[in-house]
C-alpha cells in the first residue's frame, strides 16, 4: 500500500513550532533583556508585569520544538543535541534564573535585588545560548555516520558568537515592540529609544550573516546566486527591506502602535525564511535530510494523532491569554 | 484544609498501593531482572518467601542478615501461592543491576508509602471522634511527615532506574552503548557542577521564601492590604479568591 509520506507534516509542525517559540518566548526574553536597562523601579515592575501571564506559555514550544525532533527526526536529534550540548545546559540554566525570579522578586520589588539580575542577565545569556545554537547550526557539524564526531566545544565559532549577540539584538527589538504596545508614557519612550538601537545592530547583523554564510558555504553560495534563483527568490530580500523601513519608521512614532512589534515579527519571519531556503532539504546541514533522518512512518503516523489533537488546544487557550491580557499594563493591577 | 486533605488521601493512598501491586505484575513480565533485584532473589523459585531485611552481597550471589516470611514474597508478587519468581543467577553477572541499591531504595519507599498509610488512618479517625484539629501530637507528626513525599518519589525513580540497569532500553540498549560518543567526562562534569551550583541557589531561596510565609502565618498575609502600584503579586495571593487582590 503507498502511504502519505508525513514527513512534510512533520517538518511545518517542527518549523512552525520552532518559528512560534522564537516569536513568542522571543518577545519575552527580550523584554527581560531591557528591563535591565530600564529607567526606575516603577518601569521595572510594569516591565515584568506585562509579560508576568503569559511569559511561562510561551515555552510550550521549546518543549514541542525539542520533543517533536527527538520523536519525529531522531538521527537529526542524535546529531545536533549533543553538538550543542553546553549552548543547551547554558540555556536552560539561564532560564532557571530567570523565571524563579518572577515569583522570587516580589518581596522586595522597591530594590535592585539579586533577582532583578536574575531575570535580565538570565535572558540575556539564554538568549545568547539560542544565538550561539542557531549559529552552530547553520554552520553544520562534524558527522561520523550516524553520531556527532567533533568536541563539544566546536560549536564556539566566531559565527556562531555572532548568531549569538545578533539574536540579543533581535529579542530585544522584539520586546522593545511589545513594550510600545503594552505601555503608555516615559515607559514607552524608554522602548521606542531601546528599539532603535537594537534594529540598528540587527539591521548590521542581517547584512553580515547575508554576506558571511554564501562566502563560507558555496551550497548556499549557489542556492541564492545560481541562474535562475534569484529571479524568484528575490521577493525574499525585498520585502525583509520593506519591513526594515517600516520598523525604523514606525519605532519613530509615524504608525500605530502596534506597528513596531508586527514589522519585527516580519523581519524575524523573512531571516526564518532566508535560513530555511539556505538549508533546505538538510536537517543535519550537508549531512542528511529531513527524510533520511526521519523515525519510522508508524512512529510518525501514531505521534501525529496525538500532536493534531493537542495542538488545537495549546493555540485555543495561548490565544485566550492574550486576549484575557489585552492593552495596557497599569500601574494600580497586576496579575502575577 | 486538612480535613480535605484526610479525605483526599483516603482515597489515594489505598489507591497508590494498588497502582503499586499492578507495576509489580507489569516488572515481573517486562523487567524480571528488576524485580529480581528489588526483592534480592538469588535462585528460582515457587513459594518464594518476602525479605523484609537483608544485606545483598553482589560477588557471592547471596543475602546476608535475612529477615523473611515463608511464601509471602510469591503471593505478593504473583498472586498465587505457588508463584514462580525467577532469581538474579539465571542472567550472566554482566546483566545483574546493582542488588543492594534497587533492594534499599524500594524499601525506602514502601516503608514511607506504609507511615503515610498509618498517618491518613490515625488521621482519620480522630476526625472520626472530632479531635483531629485539637491534637497537637497529630499535627505535628503531619509536619514531620510532609517532606517524606519527596524522599519516596526520589527512593523510587532510583529503584526503577538503578533496576533497570545495565539496560536503558530493557534488553535492547544498554546504558554504555546509549552515551554520546562526543561527551567526555568533563564535559559532563561540568555541566553538572553548573546544575548544582544553579540548585545550591535556587532551593535555600526558596526554602526560606517559604518559611517566611509559613511564619507569618495565613491573617498576616490577609492583612497586608491590596498589592500597589505595578508590584508583581505575591505569589499566594494571587490565588482567586483571595481577599486582598485588587484584581481586575
Amino acid at each position: 500500500m503507498n502511504t502519505l509520506d508525513l514527513v512534510p507534516i512533520w517538518t511545518l509542525i517542527l518549523g512552525l513550532g520552532v518559528f512560534f517559540y522564537v516569536l513568542l518566548d522571543g518577545f519575552d526574553l527580550g523584554v527581560g533583556i531591557l528591563f535591565g536597562f530600564a529607567p526606575d523601579t516603577a518601569s521595572r515592575n510594569l516591565i515584568m508585569n506585562s509579560i508576568a501571564p503569559i511569559w511561562d506559555g510561551n515555552e510550550t514550544w521549546l518543549v514541542l520544538g525539542t520533543v517533536g525532533l527527538l520523536a519525529a527526526f531522531p538521527l537529526a536529534f542524535a546529531i545536533v543535541i549533543p553538538a550543542v550540548y553546553f549552548p543547551i545546559a547554558i540555556m536552560l540554566l539561564a532560564l532557571v534564573f530567570r523565571g524563579v525570579a518572577f515569583e522570587f522578586r516580589y518581596r522586595d520589588a522597591e530594590r535592585k535585588t539579586f533577582w532583578d539580575h536574575s531575570f535580565s542577565y538570565g535572558s540575556t545569556i539564554a538568549t545568547f545560548a539560542q544565538g550561539v545554537i542557531l549559529g552552530a547550526f547553520i554552520q553544520g557539524f562534524k558527522v561520523d555516520g550516524r553520531h556527532f564526531a567533533g568536541s563539544s566545544f566546536d560549536c564556539f565559532t566566531p559565527f556562531s558568537l555572532l548568531t549569538g549577540i545578533a539574536l540579543v539584538f533581535g529579542y530585544a527589538l522584539l520586546g522593545a515592540g511589545w513594550l510600545i504596545l503594552k505601555t503608555e508614557g516615559k515607559l514607552q519612550g524608554f522602548a521606542r529609544k531601546a528599539g532603535r538601537i537594537a534594529f540598528i545592530a540587527v539591521l548590521v547583523a542581517m547584512l553580515t550573516v547575508s554576506i558571511w554564510t554564501p562566502l563560507a558555504d558555496p551550497a548556499i553560495a549557489s542556492r541564492w546566486l545560481a541562474w535562475p534563483h534569484p529571479l524568484y527568490l528575490a521577493p525574499v530580500p525585498s520585502v525583509t527591506a520593506l519591513f526594515a523601513i517600516l520598523e525604523w519608521r514606525a519605532l519613530g512614532g509615524r504608525h500605530g502602535e502596534a506597528v513596531p512589534f508586527v514589522a519585527a515579527l516580519g523581519l524575524f519571519l523573512m531571516s526564518y525564511l532566508g535560513i530555511a531556503i539556505s538549508l533546505w532539504p538538510f536537517i543535519v546541514p550537508r549531512t542528511y535530510t529531513l527524510w533520511q533522518a526521519a523515525s519510522a512512518e508508524g512512529t510518525q503516523a501514531f505521534l501525529l494523532i496525538g500532536t493534531l489533537t493537542l495542538l488545537p488546544v495549546i493555540l485555543v487557550y495561548t490565544g485566550w491569554s492574550y486576549w484575557v491580557f489585552r492593552g495596557k499594563v497599569r500601574h494600580d493591577f497586576g496579575y502575577h | 484544609m486538612l480535613s480535605t486533605t484526610l479525605w483526599l488521601l483516603l482515597a489515594l493512598v489505598p489507591l497508590q498501593v494498588l497502582l503499586g501491586d499492578l507495576h509489580g505484575l507489569n516488572t515481573r513480565e517486562y523487567q524480571p531482572a528488576k524485580l529480581a533485584a528489588i526483592e534480592a532473589r538469588w535462585e528460582t523459585g515457587s513459594r518464594v518467601p518476602l525479605t523484609l531485611f537483608a544485606i545483598p552481597d553482589q560477588n557471592r550471589e547471596m543475602n546476608h542478615l535475612a529477615v523473611e516470611i515463608p511464601v509471602l514474597g510469591s503471593l505478593i508478587l504473583t498472586h498465587d501461592a505457588n508463584g514462580k519468581i525467577r532469581g538474579l543467577k539465571e542472567w550472566p553477572r554482566d546483566q545483574r543491576p546493582p542488588v543492594a541499591i534497587a533492594f534499599f531504595a524500594f524499601r525506602i519507599m514502601v516503608g514511607i508509602g506504609l507511615l503515610m498509610l498509618a498517618v491518613v488512618l490515625i488521621g482519620n479517625a480522630m476526625r472520626v471522634r472530632g479531635r483531629v484539629f485539637e491534637s497537637r501530637g497529630f499535627l505535628q507528626l503531619c509536619e514531620v511527615v510532609a517532606p517524606l513525599g519527596f524522599v519516596a518519589v526520589l527512593a523510587g525513580w532510583t529503584t526503577t532506574e538503578v533496576g533497570r540497569q545495565p539496560w536503558t532500553v530493557y534488553d535492547l540498549l544498554r546504558t554504555a552503548h546509549s552515551v554520546s560518543p562526543s561527551l567526555t567526562g568533563t564535559d559532563v562534569a561540568l555541566s553538572f557542577a553548573g546544575y548544582i551550583i544553579a540548585y545550591l541557589i535556587m532551593f535555600p531561596a526558596g526554602i526560606l521564601l517559604m518559611a517566611r510565609i509559613v511564619r507569618k502565618g495565613p491573617n498576616a498575609l490577609a492583612a497586608e492590604g491590596p498589592v500597589e502600584g505595578g508590584r508583581p503579586d505575591h505569589p499566594i495571593q494571587a490565588v482567586p479568591g483571595t481577599p486582598s487582590e485588587a484584581r481586575p
